[in-house]
């Protein structure tokens, strides 16, 4: 489970970055943080991951506190930004291998990483290739792939559908569907609202750093989640 | 987990072409090195040999002829005599075909005379190779390893930054110093690969030469050079994580790195030497000879005076005998009253001539000692020092051979150089003229020693240990300024935006 209370954040010049954003992920639930750029959404990601450090407020993973045990905290999540980062002259299975034992899995054998990979759809032969010859979808593979081999029950990711084509990004969805109906916790952004409609169970949409609506849009198209999504920041254009 | 990173940094080394390319050409240089530096050894070894094969010569016509010798000793105008058989003769140093430090400069063998001891010219002085031609392994690891220690910390950091890496290992339940130790160690390990390669294949080479790179006096010097130069790639490592950890990607880092290399290499060792010569200027070596011609000339128109005079109180008139005939008596009377002086003008002599070599020795060293101090801001110039003193071609080198030179001077003052052999006269009234008298055959006093009959000169003993001890403090040095650029490079990472 993830949980945000009242995270304010100002960074260096005086920019508000987040204005009391508090959220919760349960355990088996996708929830997708929607809004321009600018809004807050990446910010909100980097408080689960003390990758930035909230003047206010406390983000939770696991009813762990990341400030005050932020190596603990991080032993509960695993993390994928928008451009994958996987090790270019790594085998897949290196690469899962090396950041599951860093995650602290010193038991995450070969085959163990190759079961995992297996799992997210990569082609056998495609294994024990140097990613450097992957696509940018078969990359976040090896992401979500080490969080499965970490057994991980939280997972962050920051623009998961960006840059992919329709099918890698339905693959991608359905990947983490998959991984949500097995417990896990899923927090994503997005500001592709078409994509995150089919993608999320909830949607939690930021303006400049303030949570704007939070609601729970069971099967929500994409036209329904635009018009949510207009109505929540048109309330917030000062009249 | 520094383990865990330190061996995924070495496996991504390993399979970079760059790297690989970068680790072959520093083997490579590292054995062409080793080649050139055996043929400039024998080189240095054979100039040894010629200057000693003249000594030898000299000595053994000393042999024919033992009168000839009088003419080499004495006055004679002013000037060091040059005798080929009173020279102490210096081996180049085995361990110098790894660093060559001050082995090129040191001379290659030292003048012993009447009037003095003079060094001779170094082993190389006016051969093609000079200092900058130097490929031999502290060339290789300050220049060469140092730039490939920037490129892996440009992309270890910085590289890591801009691919979005680091944000990917710092969301692992892994410290960020731990990260950074890992990626150091890491780089350190991958650095000690192409070292430890090339320092091998260079030993071959060295080997094939006949230079025996297995001797007791060689090895623990190779051994120490190459804990020291993972020293300094460690501090050059540590110090540009640091700078790479202040770079948002890895071409920006590249070119902050490559001008701190720059700066580390060459600016500062170069401009230590400039700044040292303005502060602490040496007397030019022109300005020198010029006070010893006229402190010299002083003196031979002095003791024209001094002798004159004591004629006059021997014989109580000027006149001198021209025709080579010297009464037994006066003769007698006039060296009994100029032994003391003409010892007392000797001692003179030879200490204006120190006291002039001595002021530009001091000079020297003290000009060298602020050209090592302002090195030390640079690692690099700070390895370079230790190599030269682990090798035995440091500040040492030349002044234990010269203390020797020294002690060997002294001895053959007191044995020959302040006898009086012959007789030599000044005719006040012809403007000083002078008449010499070769050592009578007959006299045992007045005989002219053999130089078998002369001390024989005792080179210095390789000095392993005070060697070694002169090491420690740049290593010391080196090992605190790896400290500090860790724990800088720490403090970057963990305040580091991702």
């Amino acid at each position: 489970m993830l949980r945000a209370e009242g995270l304010t954040k100002r960074f260096r010049g005086g920019a508000r970055a987040l204005d009391g954003v508090s959220l919760t992920v349960a355990d088996g639930e996708i929830c997708t943080l929607v809004g321009r750029n600018g809004a807050g959404k990446t910010t909100t990601l980097y408080c689960f991951l003390d990758f930035v450090r909230p003047d206010g407020g406390g983000a939770w993973i696991d009813d762990v506190e990341v400030a005050r045990a932020p190596l603990v905290a991080r032993r509960g999540v695993a993390y994928l930004a928008e451009q994958v980062a996987a090790y270019p002259t790594l085998t897949g299975r290196e690469n899962v291998r090396f950041f599951a034992r860093l995650a602290g899995r010193a038991d995450c054998s070969r085959r163990v990483a190759a079961d995992a990979l297996a799992r997210l759809g990569l082609a056998d032969d495609a294994i024990d290739r140097p990613v450097r010859t992957y696509s940018k979808g078969m990359r976040q593979r090896v992401g979500l792939a080490t969080a499965v081999a970490c057994c991980t029950r939280n997972l962050i990711l920051d623009e998961p559908t960006s840059g992919l084509d329709p099918a890698a990004a339905g693959e991608l969805i359905a990947l983490l569907r998959d991984l949500s109906r097995d417990g896990c916790a899923v927090l994503t952004s997005s500001h592709d609202l078409a994509r995150a409609a089919s993608a999320t169970d909830r949607a939690v949409c930021l303006d400049q750093g303030r949570v704007v609506a939070d609601e729970r849009l069971d099967g929500p198209t994409a036209e329904r989640l635009e018009r949510w999504y207009d109505a929540a920041t048109v309330r917030q254009v000062p009249t | 987990m520094i383990a865990h990173v330190a061996r995924r940094e070495v496996l991504g080394h390993l399979r970079s072409p760059r790297f690989v390319a970068l680790c072959a050409l520093a083997v490579a240089l590292l054995a062409v090195g080793a080649w050139i530096d055996a043929g400039r050894f024998e080189a240095r070894m054979a100039y040894a040999d010629a200057l000693d094969a003249q000594r030898q010569s000299a000595v053994a016509f000393d042999r024919a002829g033992p009168d000839e010798v009088v003419w080499r000793y004495g006055w004679r105008g002013g000037r060091v005599v040059a005798d080929p058989a009173m020279r102490a003769v210096r081996p180049p140093t085995p361990a110098s075909v790894f660093a060559i430090g001050g082995d090129l400069d040191a001379p290659g063998f030292w003048q012993f005379g009447t009037e003095g001891m003079s060094a001779g010219a170094s082993t190389e002085a006016g051969s093609l190779g000079g200092r900058s031609a130097t490929l031999d392994l502290e060339f290789v690891v300050r220049v060469v390893l140092s730039l490939v220690a920037m490129l892996l910390a440009a992309d270890a950091v910085a590289g890591d930054r801009e691919t979005g890496m680091l944000r990917a290992l710092f969301a692992a339940p892994v410290s960020r110093v731990d990260v950074l130790l890992g990626k150091w160690l890491g780089g350190l390990l991958t650095l000690a690969l192409p070292l430890t390669l090339g320092s091998g294949v260079a030993c071959l080479v060295l080997a094939a030469h006949g230079i025996a790179v297995l001797d007791a006096d060689v090895w623990p010097r190779v051994l120490l050079l190459l804990a020291g130069a993972l020293l300094f790639l460690s501090a050059s490592l540590a110090l540009a994580l640091y700078a790479s950890a202040h770079c948002r990607d890895a071409r920006t880092a590249t070119v902050l790195l490559v001008a701190l290399w720059v700066a580390a290499v060459l600016i500062v060792p170069n401009g230590a030497a400039l700044v040292a010569a303005a502060v602490a200027p040496v007397t030019p070596a022109e300005v020198v000879r010029q006070a010893r011609t006229d402190g010299l000339r002083q003196l031979e128109v002095e003791r024209a005076h001094v002798l004159a005079r004591l004629w006059r109180t021997a014989t109580g008139s000027d006149d001198v005998p021209r025709d080579g005939r010297l009464p037994d008596d006066a003769k007698r009377r006039y060296d009994a009253l100029r032994r003391g002086a003409e010892v007392a003008l000797m001692q003179r002599k030879r200490a204006l001539l120190r006291d002039l070599d001595d002021r530009r020795v001091r000079e020297e060293r003290r000009q060298s000692r602020l050209v090592g101090l302002l090195g030390a801001v640079s690692p690099a110039a700070t390895f370079g020092s230790f190599a030269a003193a682990a090798a035995g071609t440091g500040r040492r080198l030349e002044e234990r051979w010269e203390g020797a030179a020294r002690e060997h001077q002294a001895r053959l003052e007191r044995a020959s150089f302040d006898q009086m052999h012959g007789t030599e006269l000044f005719d006040a009234r012809a403007d000083f003229l002078r008449i010499s008298f070769l050592p009578g055959p007959g006299d045992a006093a007045d005989r002219v020693p053999t130089y078998a009959e002369m001390p024989a000169f005792a080179p210095p003993e390789p000095a392993l240990g005070a060697d070694l001890a002169d090491a420690l403090a740049p290593l010391v040095l080196l090992a605190g300024e790896n400290l500090v650029f860790l724990v800088l490079a720490a403090v970057a990472v963990t305040r580091m935006e991702v």
